[in-house]
């Protein structure tokens, strides 16, 4: 029984992939309180079923909103960080598009808006692989 | 310090957002309603609600759990411990009983009395006056190793 549930809440998480390499980039630029804060969201908000619910996730308005995009903002050293992704792609799953930083309304770098749309745009095409962002345990 | 600060950064956010959201009475599904329970403008309790985005202070805590209608606990643990929690943290589970439903704290006579007569026909009591042969309860307890492994696979999974 206790192997039984155990497979249900897995199926119950949320599964997170990086569109491309420099997701991965923009996490080994972030200084080791940002990259242990991200792996915090990134734990909480797998275990939160509904997205509405997530910490630190809204949905971007204007040309963003209608290509379905989000983002995840928090703080680390002072520093306003920012994680543009989609929906989709299979149930309970969420892409990340692009990271960047944000300050004063100014995205950095300052095409970050137009690349998350036109990769949103190419993942809706297909053909796109995909790498599964993993959670490091931490214990 | 970095290390745990980050943990503290998330999950105390998380804990807010799910206990806002979570409140009936009274009802908070907008930041601004929190903000009106604890007299602060919504943008701190989005600050809040945002990871790393705002240092909390004790004060701060206070008032908001007061808003909540909840206490809190400020407590230094093993780095097991707060890596253990975190692991179980479950917005989706996570609620605390708010003063108006707290029967401990409204009631706590009724409250003690009841303890006092769970307590009274305990096992152990029972075993202590004698009415209890030690034989069948050693065989009916699970030991507690066996019992926290299977908790802690069901919700360490979730």
């Amino acid at each position: 029984m206790p192997n039984h549930k155990k497979v249900i809440a897995l199926a119950l998480e949320w599964r997170f992939f990086d569109f491309a390499d420099d997701v991965d980039h923009w996490y080994g630029q972030l200084p080791e309180e940002g990259k242990d804060l991200f792996n915090s969201i990134l734990k909480v908000n797998s275990k939160t079923s509904n997205p509405q619910q997530w910490i630190a996730c809204k949905l971007l308005q204007g040309a963003c909103k209608s290509e379905g995009i989000w983002e995840w903002y928090f703080s680390a050293d002072k520093v306003q960080q920012r994680l543009l992704g989609v929906f989709g792609m299979g149930r309970r799953t969420a892409v990340f598009l692009l990271g960047c930083s944000h300050k004063d309304r100014v995205y950095s770098p300052s095409d970050s808006l137009n690349s998350a749309i036109k990769r949103a745009k190419l993942l809706r095409k297909g053909g796109i692989s995909l790498r599964e962002r993993t959670i490091p345990a931490d214990f | 310090m970095s290390y745990i600060k980050s943990k503290l950064a998330a999950l105390v956010p998380a804990q807010i957002r799910a206990l806002r959201l979570k409140s009936e009475d009274p009802s908070m599904p907008y930041q601004r309603d929190l903000a009106q329970e604890v007299g602060l403008h919504q943008s701190r309790i989005s600050m809040f609600e945002t990871p790393g985005a705002a240092n909390m202070t004790l004060e701060t805590l206070a008032k908001v759990a007061a808003g909540l209608r909840v206490g809190v606990i400020v407590k230094f643990v093993p780095f097991s411990d707060m890596l253990r929690w975190e692991n179980l943290f479950s917005p989706d589970h996570f609620n605390v009983t708010r003063l108006a439903e707290d029967e401990a704290f409204l009631n706590p006579e009724r409250t003690q009395q009841f303890n006092g007569e769970a307590e009274m026909n305990s096992p152990e009591n029972e075993l202590a006056s004698g009415r209890l042969d030690p034989q069948p309860q050693t065989r009916n307890s699970s030991p507690p190793l066996a019992r926290s492994g299977a908790n802690g696979t069901t919700i360490g999974a979730a």
